[in-house]
């Protein structure tokens, strides 16, 4: 499925802030966006798609909008 | 900027002056009888003989506004304030200037106190908002809250 990822924080020093990829699930997401960038791999990140935080891999859907969210650090 | 109705953030520093407007309007609430203030201000760090100029915060606005609104009615279930205010720094931040303002009212000192502390521990810990430390030569790292 097509999707569009958003990048925040430090993540953004190692991916574009938006763009599109395709992938069947949030697992193969993160696995070919860590082998395209070795800096991704091993990091410790939230991940929310549609704007709702996951602990589990979930399955992608056409369109779907997943941010890669590394610690929070406001205030 | 379209401003909803739990926008917490502010473009740039929080001026001083917001905060004293702030003070003011409660005047007209005779229920009160204590505030809370929390302030950030940006803090000029040394790290590796570099010091920190200013702070660019950058957020993920949908979901931190859906998540301010779940800690604003958690700490209003919680605490029987009379009033909540929240601001938080969006962009760049100049070290010296104010970046986060928390303002709890109630009609004794106890319940502001607490639930000040709470929203500002909360916030910090829950909110996706990330600082960018920028360094007087213009290099940068990444802030992690404590």
């Amino acid at each position: 499925m097509r999707v569009q990822v958003k990048a925040f924080g430090a993540l953004t020093d190692i991916l574009e802030k938006e763009f599109y990829m395709t992938a069947v699930d949030t697992e193969e997401l993160l696995t070919v966006l860590s082998h395209q960038h070795v800096a991704l791999a091993h990091r410790k990140l939230l991940i929310a798609v549609n704007n709702r935080i996951i602990n589990d891999p979930v399955v992608l859907q056409e369109n779907d909008i997943v941010a890669l969210m590394p610690p929070y650090s406001g205030g | 900027m379209n401003k909803e109705k739990n926008d917490i953030f502010m473009q740039g520093p929080i001026p001083p002056e917001r905060i004293a407007t702030s003070i003011a309007t409660h005047g007209r609430k005779y229920d009160i009888g204590a505030h809370s203030i929390f302030l950030g201000q940006i803090r000029a760090d040394q790290v590796d003989g570099k010091t920190v100029r200013a702070i660019d915060y950058s957020v993920n606005r949908e979901l931190a506004l859906s998540k301010m609104a779940e800690i604003r009615q958690a700490v209003f279930d919680k605490y029987p304030l009379a009033c909540m205010h929240v601001y938080h720094s969006e962009g760049l931040v100049q070290v010296g200037e104010i970046c986060f303002f928390v303002f709890t009212s109630s009609a004794h000192r106890r319940v502001a106190i607490d639930a000040c502390e709470e929203l500002v521990e909360r916030i910090k810990k829950e909110m996706p908002i990330w600082g960018k430390e920028i360094f007087e030569d213009d290099t940068h790292q990444w802030k992690t809250n404590r």
